[in-house]
């Protein structure tokens, strides 16, 4: 009886989540843009060093928004925030120009003329400049001559142990 | 010790008996009642899925195991589940309905597309799918927002060649993991979380060495990554990854990783990388009773908060206990330092405590506190309270629905925010 309860219960959640993903991050890039009618909205960088969560709002400009009020997922102090610093023409990363007219500019709030301080992600593939540093093949390439180093030792595969009794 | 070691072959009668002691019996109307209770009210709310990137249950020493290794390919935890974990995934984590079949073999239900296709003993390839059901509440006169979240959707594989051991995960992310892209842009992505090899060593293969980009050893490897202790001290186990070179040790009631952190490959510019090392101990003095200690210092050329060159530090206890079988208490207190030149020295801390129930296999009942502050003698203390319910409730699925209130600091007080959400895991 249980069963097909819980089956019928299990396909009306799958209904549900076969609704469509939603778009970018949360609200805020959207509404930066919107309210201050930019080309495309900003990347989760604008404001998140890292992954975008809490204790990550740690960029010049974003710091900036937080003391002017922002919250997190609150669209309405974004705006006044936003207001907030364009009456005030905040220049959070001291380059002499205003945060907003930086924006509005396609130019970044947080980095000086010409100075490179946004995060980018991804690896060598894809577009944008390749990736500085040795990257991920060296690292992995350095586990494998260690492997390939240390003497062969034979055991046999899968011994496990055996499954927990109670 | 409660492992024991060279009884692999032996795995399907013990866990067939410990099936017939510990089975749910669909017959008790408790329950039956309960059971279906929790599932309409799952439903009923919209509340669907549940956590982050994969599994990570520390929260498993409740069957004695303080210990990681048996059931994952990471020595610390989470990520692609080993074929005994995969087993334990169908005797200890899951609900069971019926009457147990006296020839079923949990290895085999639990195993890879649920044992259709057989894997040689070296290999293990794993797919997970978790989508979340996020609904926020900012104060008014904000609108509350509603969004469908892919989360996951990873494919991982792990090799054990004689000492050799790998392990690599590739995935799409429609937004969000940023640090762990391997393609360009914020938007649609391929994504790898972790990829190493490295070799085991020791008696009973204590040592593992490996390098790659890799989870950081630090804190309660839990699953909840956008908490105040896992997001502040940069170490959760969605993206926050660094590649780097560690040494994890697992034996007799100890464990522990140290890591030298080379920095986000996958991050630019090279100025903004961390780099440094990170480990934590942990020390099991009874099997449902563990204590460790955990460190982080990196520095990082470019801090973008200070725009200079900063160290960043968190240091911290934590510890796991069981009183009894169905409670399990969680703590971590961490203080956090961040150093930038020239500049003041910024001291905080951020704390989390958890108490997980399971009242039914399967079935987990969860309270968290936490709290953050960055900076002493500031107002800007913050705090969230977390309550969850999961259910593992299917061969390879689970249920999580949360409601999550923050206060957070503003600038003119404090602001609640309400957060539900509802989360589905499968995998293969």
């Amino acid at each position: 009886m249980l069963r097909p309860r819980l089956l019928s219960l299990l396909a009306a959640s799958l209904a549900v989540l076969a609704t469509r993903a939603a778009g970018a991050t949360p609200n805020f890039p959207d509404v930066v843009a919107s309210h201050l009618g930019l080309d495309a909205a900003p990347p989760c960088t604008l404001c998140h060093a890292g992954t975008p969560a809490r204790g990550t709002v740690t960029t010049p400009f974003g710091a900036t928004l937080r003391t002017r009020g922002a919250v997190a997922y609150d669209e309405a102090a974004l705006r006044l925030a936003l207001d907030a610093l364009a009456a005030e023409k905040k220049d959070s990363d001291g380059d002499g120009t205003p945060d907003i007219d930086e924006l509005r500019a396609g130019d970044d709030p947080n980095g000086a003329a010409g100075e490179v301080t946004t995060p980018e992600y991804g690896c060598a593939i894809g577009r944008g400049t390749p990736a500085a540093g040795p990257g991920t093949a060296v690292v992995v390439a350095l586990a494998l001559a260690l492997a390939g180093a240390r003497r062969s030792r034979r055991r046999p595969h899968g011994r496990r142990p055996a499954l927990r009794r109670a | 010790m409660p492992v024991t070691p060279n009884r692999a072959r032996t795995a399907r009668p013990a866990a067939s008996s410990f099936l017939d002691r510990r089975r749910v019996a669909p017959s008790s109307s408790f329950a039956r009642v309960a059971l279906r209770a929790a599932l309409f009210a799952l439903v009923l709310a919209g509340a669907l899925l549940a956590s982050r990137s994969a599994h990570a249950y520390p929260w498993m020493i409740r069957h004695e195991y303080a210990a990681c290794t048996m059931c994952h390919a990471d020595p610390s935890g989470a990520g692609i589940v080993t074929p005994y974990g995969r087993a334990q995934s169908e005797v200890l984590l899951r609900t069971l309905w019926g009457e147990p079949d006296e020839d079923a073999d949990p290895a085999k239900l639990g195993g890879f597309a649920f044992g259709a296709v057989p894997l040689p003993e070296w290999l293990d390839l794993q797919a997970d799918v978790r989508s979340l059901l996020l609904r926020v509440s900012p104060p008014d006169p904000a609108p509350s927002t509603n969004r469908m979240i892919l989360m996951q959707a990873d494919a991982a594989t792990a090799l054990r060649l004689g000492a050799f051991r790998a392990s690599g995960t590739l995935g799409y992310a429609h937004e969000g993991a940023l640090g762990a892209s391997v393609t360009r842009g914020t938007g649609d992505r391929l994504v790898s979380r972790q990829h190493w090899a490295g070799f085991v060593f020791g008696d009973d293969d204590a040592f593992l060495v490996r390098a790659g980009r890799m989870n950081l050893p630090f804190g309660l490897r839990i699953l909840e990554h956008t908490t105040f202790v896992r997001s502040a001290t940069r170490s959760d186990i969605n993206a926050a990854q660094q590649h780097g070179v560690a040494l994890a040790y697992n034996k007799e009631g100890w464990r522990g990783e140290a890591m030298a952190i080379l920095g986000n490959f996958q991050l630019r510019p090279d100025a903004l990388r961390d780099r440094g090392v990170s480990a934590y101990v942990e020390r099991a003095f009874t099997p449902g009773l563990a204590l460790g200690a955990t460190s982080l210092i990196t520095h990082a050329e470019l801090d973008l908060t200070a725009r200079t060159s900063a160290f960043r530090q968190a240091h911290g206890l934590f510890g796991r206990y069981t009183p009894v079988k169905p409670v399990v208490v969680m703590l971590e207190a961490d203080v956090l330092v961040r150093s930038p030149k020239r500049q003041a020295i910024d001291v905080g801390t951020t704390g989390l405590a958890q108490v997980d129930v399971e009242p039914v296999q399967g079935v987990h009942l969860a309270a968290t506190g936490e709290l953050l502050t960055e900076r002493y003698g500031e107002d800007a203390l913050s705090l969230g309270g977390w309550l969850s319910a999961f259910w593992f409730f299917l061969p390879h699925v689970d249920l999580r629905a949360d409601f999550v209130y923050r206060s957070l600091p503003v600038a003119d007080g404090r602001a609640g925010v309400v957060m539900w959400l509802g989360q589905l895991h499968g995998w293969l």
